[in-house]
């Protein structure tokens, strides 16, 4: 558990250099193809029930927070779409842009026009000045899990209708700021009269802030937690009158309570089992989408013998990741893909940071041809060995993982089919994401990075980041020292122009692949499951974001039929 | 007698010392409730400006005896998962999962005894094998298992036979979804399926005991004075061997219930039961000490409270104890 | 000749168990008369105690069942009775004295309580009029301060007023038959006298007979009337207590009677004990019962049972095969042991 947060973290370093105008590309506005029915109680499930509410301190780890209080009953400026594309949310005209005069670069400045029938729950409007005042609170907690991009901002002001950010120095992720992913605008005049200092509060006074299409009733930690519909929300109001999530922790119980019906929806953790156990139900809707959380193998370019090219690129060729996919996600996502690219997943923003540079096969002639090309020779039990060297890669892993550790069973029998043997080295996930990786003492490692959709690659890849006993800080635990990607890992973080920076994201990859740092296998799927005998979306068939947004936002088009 | 519970509760309190510092220690050990409270995109000043907000900047020692102090002063402290006072979190979750367990410990108890004098009145009667074999089922079934066959036959496939819009039983929670409000039927249709859970594991386990020490009364001596008196087998029964075999009962269902505090965490997952159990997994896990710490105290003194209740009642019951 | 009062013919009971079946009592006729002390005497696994526990149909269930038999009882086959009858008669009619009086009283009740239910169970008294009725039979017992002592639990008693309060509690319904299974043996040597002393004075009081059952034909002598002797659940040797005692006719008997402690033992005089062990009850030895052990045991006694035979006119019976021989006496140091009792 510690070792994905460790990961997010990894993962999740947002770009630090100035990125340029380029928007995303405007999502087509989906039209209703199903008339709603308003209405009706929505009971849904919730397998890690938040614990506390607040949305700058620690709470915010959980992404069940997110899911189920913040992103449905507050506000975001920028707001990611079921695919992870940023879309204008309901409180923004539209994205600014260089373009659309939105963004100036010196200083740099961001101006929102604020759509002037955005409206709290009370009526009062949604102001520059709500805005203000959230950035005001969350420098102003103590406590604050989170205040990267907030501390450069230098003023917030604005007029009506307007608001504009500046800041100190280039912010690139900026949509995140107020929005994106998961943050959010607060309202100012709210129980808390615009107390700067949000530590241990924001339990109840959540109920009073609500600028979304539900808002918050009543939170009882590990219980449930009841959401009513906005009747002030300025945009189409939700069908579902209420929507009551409730604590279920186990994957089993929770198709229980689907079956008599006391849930209707859930949000499970993968596993085939309960895939299997799904589907079985007739009135069950099934939706596995690829995540941004992605599998891969990460080699390590100094420990013997990973360090030697030929046994990486013969790697390369030993897996068979396509009967691997076939045997552990297809039961899970039918249409679950191999990723061809280290750095990204294809599901994310159009696929257009995911080159496709591993459509390799296995190749078990190809494979050998490699080793032996490197100066390996194949010994009297089937395994290479050179200079004495048997060709031995201790393996890792997290320890107890079950999927992963079945995984490294399969690729142990196809990596033996070359003539390679695999042996497994796994350790808790503690101890090898927080004390082995950091020493950099593993050889070949399974495990997930989160994808970004506003990549930054300096951090884990860049070549000043390998960590020394020296400089112990840096996240480059591979060791991978290559001198031009490094330079434009540093561009592209600088690169304005969103074309230019997607070529120098595909050409670090291909210098990746070019040095076999890893092998990408995957990304993990998000589950939903409803009862669609009893409920509907006007947006035709249920869909979610299968990262940070999760089914938040799509919980105002759904009714009961 | 009076001089004894006084002496017992005093010796309560250096154990209840020695059992906080022992959890703070194993926690402080096994986990750090500093990365529950990190977040993937923190900057390591950020993080230690967090820690300090938190007084996770100091030493172990340092935290334990500023715990300490405020809780002997009645300030149990703020749970760092919950970032809620620890008091009413516990007060809350005991009241729950005291809910939950009080109609199934009577009723268990009154079960148990029940079986071992069946069982031990007829041993090895057709019916005796049955409740052995029965309690060899609840003893050995896991109750995770058992609590999901439970919601899936008397909470789904009942309702389907009956035909209803909802089950007779629900499989989760305390209350029907959004409303908190006590209700009685409301929730013993909600503690039905989890209290059966327990219930299989109580009378199993109670039963066999009542049984053994049932039978190892049947045959004594004074049991056979009493039939020798010509008194109603009745009488022998349920005068005589019971109140002898309720002795050793007493005193393991005080021990268990003592236990019990600590709430059930196997049946509160299954039926998402808020209590006790869940609250102290989740808090275990993430290192919350103050959460741990203070609930701990409350489970070693409900411990420490039955056990005596266990000694009080058997020097009651049995006249040859004496506490003086 | 007056009617018996109790008469027990060829009572068999016999226990189930993972060895096999045990035949404790395995064919024993007997009769007691009124106000008579009736002793038996025999080793432990003898049969003694489960004879006893047959006529009142204790013996433990379901392992224990009484196969075969008829116990009379004032003219009613016990074994017959239904439940309630049986109950009636227990406690009140027939009674019985056990060997533990620690084991033997409820440990959780007052001594004074467990008397006076008796009271309440069969002439249906009040609380406080049974508790009035124990604390006079406390009294009547020997136990100082009654009053005080009946409110008291067994614990508290010494080994000897237990067993006083056990007798008090068996005499409370002026029994006609009072039970007595080793009543003296689980007590120090120095009570057991008085204990003898109180048995008798209560039989002398109630002109109730005793069934006084003891594996030391010691404590028999100059109390019973007649003697039994058991061996391996069978009837090896009975007669009046001067025959039995005087011209004693079974091996066996001469075996119990070597070991008989004296209070004027010399050092020279040892106990003899019989040699051996007593037989499996399971597997019984071939013949007579007792050979294996016997010190006069010939060629016939592994073949053949001995039945009872008369061995004097006045009734004295034994099962052995030599047992009709004139000169079949017991060996002389033993004879020279007894003459200076």
């Amino acid at each position: 558990m510690r070792g994905r947060k460790m990961f997010g973290l990894v993962a999740l370093l947002l770009v630090l250099a100035l990125v340029g105008s380029a928007c995303q590309r405007e999502p087509s506005p989906r039209q209703p193809e199903v008339e709603g029915k308003p209405g009706g109680t929505l009971v849904f499930a919730a397998e890690q029930f938040p614990k506390c509410l607040n949305p700058i301190t620690s709470c915010t780890n959980a992404s069940w927070l997110h899911w189920t209080a913040l992103l449905t009953t507050l506000p975001q400026l920028v707001a990611l779409d079921a695919d992870n594309n940023y879309i204008p949310s309901p409180l923004i005209e539209e994205i600014p842009t260089l373009d659309n005069g939105g963004l100036t670069e010196s200083p740099f400045t961001v101006t929102y026009q604020l759509n002037p029938d955005a409206v709290w729950s009370d009526g009062s409007p949604i102001t520059f000045e709500d805005v203000k005042y959230t950035w005001q609170a969350i420098m102003g907690t103590p406590d604050a899990a989170d205040t990267t991009g907030y501390d450069k901002i230098k003023d917030i002001t604005g007029s009506d209708g307007e608001l504009v950010i500046e800041f100190t120095e280039p912010y690139a992720p900026w949509r995140d700021l107020f929005g994106g992913g998961i943050d959010y605008v607060f309202k100012k005049d709210s129980d808390l009269a615009g107390d700067t200092n949000l530590s241990g509060k924001m339990q109840e006074d959540l109920a009073g802030m609500c600028g979304a299409a539900f808002c918050l009733e009543s939170f009882t930690a590990d219980q449930e937690m009841v959401l009513v519909r906005n009747e002030n929300y300025w945009e189409d109001k939700a069908f579902l009158e209420r929507i009551v999530y409730r604590s279920i922790s186990d994957s089993t119980a929770e198709i229980n309570a689907f079956r008599t019906d006391e849930i209707q929806a859930f949000y499970p953790q993968e596993s085939v089992e309960l895939a299997q156990q799904v589907r079985a139900i007739d009135t069950a809707f099934f939706l596995a989408k690829g995540g941004t959380q992605y599998q891969g193998l990460w080699f390590n370019l100094d420990q013997p013998p990973t360090n030697d090219k030929a046994v990486r690129e013969a790697m390369i060729f030993a897996l068979d990741r396509e009967a691997a996919l076939n045997q552990i996600l297809v039961p899970i996502q039918e249409d679950a893909v191999v990723n061809h690219c280290l750095m990204s997943v294809p599901g994310l923003a159009g696929g257009k940071y995911c080159p496709e540079l591993f459509e390799t096969e296995q190749d078990v002639a190809k494979a050998q041809q490699i080793l032996e090309a490197g100066g390996w020779a194949k010994g009297t039990d089937g395994i290479y060995a050179k200079g004495g060297q048997r060709l031995v890669i201790p393996f890792q892993t997290t320890a107890g993982n079950k999927g992963r550790e079945d995984l490294q069973t399969i690729f142990q029998a196809q990596a033996k089919e070359v003539g390679i043997e695999l042996r497994i080295d796994n350790s808790d996930s503690t101890t090898l994401f927080q004390t082995r990786m950091p020493a950099r003492d593993f050889n070949m490692a399974l495990f997930a990075f989160v994808a970004s959709p506003d990549p930054s690659l300096t951090v884990n890849w860049h070549q000043d980041q390998i960590p020394t006993a020296a400089s112990p800080g840096g996240q480059n635990y591979y060791g991978w020292r290559n001198a031009r990607a490094s330079e434009l890992m540093v561009e592209s973080d600088q690169e304005l122009n969103d074309e230019a920076r997607t070529e120098a994201i595909v050409e670090i990859q291909e210098l990746a692949r070019e040095d076999a740092v890893g092998v990408p296998l995957w990304a993990k799927p998000a589950i939903l499951v409803v009862n669609e005998s009893r409920l509907a979306t006007t947006e035709g068939e249920f869909d979610f974001n299968p990262g940070q947004g999760g089914f938040s936002h799509q919980l105002k088009f759904w009714f009961f039929k | 007698m009076l001089y004894f519970i006084t002496r017992r509760l005093l010796f309560a309190i250096p154990l209840l010392f020695i059992i906080s510092v022992m959890i703070f220690t194993f926690l402080n050990l096994s986990t750090d409730i500093a990365q529950s409270l990190r977040n993937p995109r923190m900057t390591a000043e950020q993080f230690a400006k967090v820690k300090e907000a938190y007084g996770l900047d100091k030493t172990g020692p340092a935290r334990y005896f500023s715990w300490l102090g405020n809780f002997v002063r009645g300030d149990w402290g703020t749970s760092f998962i919950y970032q809620a006072p620890v008091a009413p979190l516990i007060k809350e979750r005991l009241k729950n999962t005291l809910m939950l367990m009080a109609l199934p410990l009577v009723l268990s108890v009154l079960l148990a005894i029940g079986i071992g004098v069946f069982s031990a009145v007829r041993p090895y009667s057709k019916l005796d094998y049955t409740f052995t074999g029965f309690s060899f089922l609840g003893i050995s079934v896991p109750i995770f298992w058992f609590g999901l066959l439970l919601q899936l036959f008397l909470g789904f496939y009942l309702k389907e036979w009956l035909r209803l819009s909802e089950p007779v039983f629900f499989t989760s929670g305390m209350h029907s979804p959004g409303r908190p409000e006590f209700e009685l039927m409301d929730f013993l249709r909600h503690a039905a399926l989890p209290s059966m859970a327990l219930m299989v594991q109580l009378v199993a386990g109670w039963g066999r005991f009542e049984r053994s020490s049932m039978l190892e009364v049947v045959n004594a001596d004074y049991v056979r004075t009493a039939r020798a008196k010509g008194l109603k087998e009745r009488k022998v029964v349920f005068k005589h061997s019971l109140r002898n075999a309720l002795i050793p009962l007493v005193t393991v269902v005080a021990i268990d219930i003592g236990l019990l505090f600590g709430g059930l965490i196997v049946t509160e997952q299954v039926f998402a039961w808020p209590g006790m159990g869940t609250l102290i997994l989740s808090a275990l896990v993430a290192g919350d000490y103050p959460l741990v710490l203070s609930a701990g105290m409350v489970i070693a003194f409900a411990v420490a409270f039955f056990n005596l209740t266990a000694d009080v009642m058997y020097g009651i019951l049995d006249p040859r104890i004496r506490y003086d | 000749m007056t009617k018996p009062l109790l008469s027990v013919r060829d009572l068999r009971t016999h226990f189930d168990t993972d060895e096999g079946v045990v035949k404790a009592v395995d064919g024993v006729s007997f009769e007691i008369m009124p106000t008579e002390v009736f002793a038996i005497v025999g080793e432990s696994g003898s049969g003694k105690t489960v004879t006893a526990l047959s006529v009142l149909n204790l013996v433990p269930k379901p392992a224990g069942k009484i196969v075969s038999g008829e116990i009379i009882f004032q003219d009613t086959n016990i074994l017959q009775l239904p439940k309630d009858e049986l109950q009636n008669l227990r406690g009140d009619r027939i009674v019985m004295i056990f060997q533990d009086p620690l084991t033997a009283l409820n440990p959780v009740f007052s001594v004074g309580h467990q008397i006076a239910e008796v009271y309440r169970a069969h002439r249906g008294l009040g609380k406080k009029e049974a508790h009035r009725n124990a604390v006079e039979l406390l009294e009547l017992v020997g136990i100082p301060r009654p009053d005080q002592r009946a409110r008291e639990y067994p614990h508290q008693f010494s080994g000897g007023m237990r067993q006083r309060a056990m007798i008090a509690m068996a005499v409370a319904l002026n029994p006609d038959l009072i039970i007595a299974d080793e009543p003296t043996t689980a007590l120090d040597v120095t009570i057991q006298a008085q204990i003898m002393e109180v048995l008798l004075r209560m039989r002398e009081e109630f002109d109730a007979a005793i069934m006084l059952i003891t594996h030391d034909l010691g404590v028999v002598a100059g109390v019973a009337d007649r003697v039994m002797v058991m061996y391996a659940g069978k009837v090896a040797e009975m007669g009046t207590c001067e025959e039995v005692y005087f011209h004693p006719r079974h091996p066996y008997t001469w075996g119990l009677m070597t070991s008989i402690t004296r209070a004027d033992q010399r050092k020279k005089d040892r106990l003899i004990p019989i040699r051996g062990t007593p037989p499996s009850l399971v597997n019984l030895p071939s013949g007579c019962p007792f050979h294996p052990r016997c010190d006069f045991a010939e060629k016939i006694c592994s073949e053949d049972y001995p039945d009872l035979r008369p061995v004097s006119s006045h009734g004295q019976i034994a099962s052995c095969h030599f047992a009709q021989r004139p000169d079949w006496t017991p060996p002389a140091e033993l004879v020279a042991g007894r003459a200076r009792r």
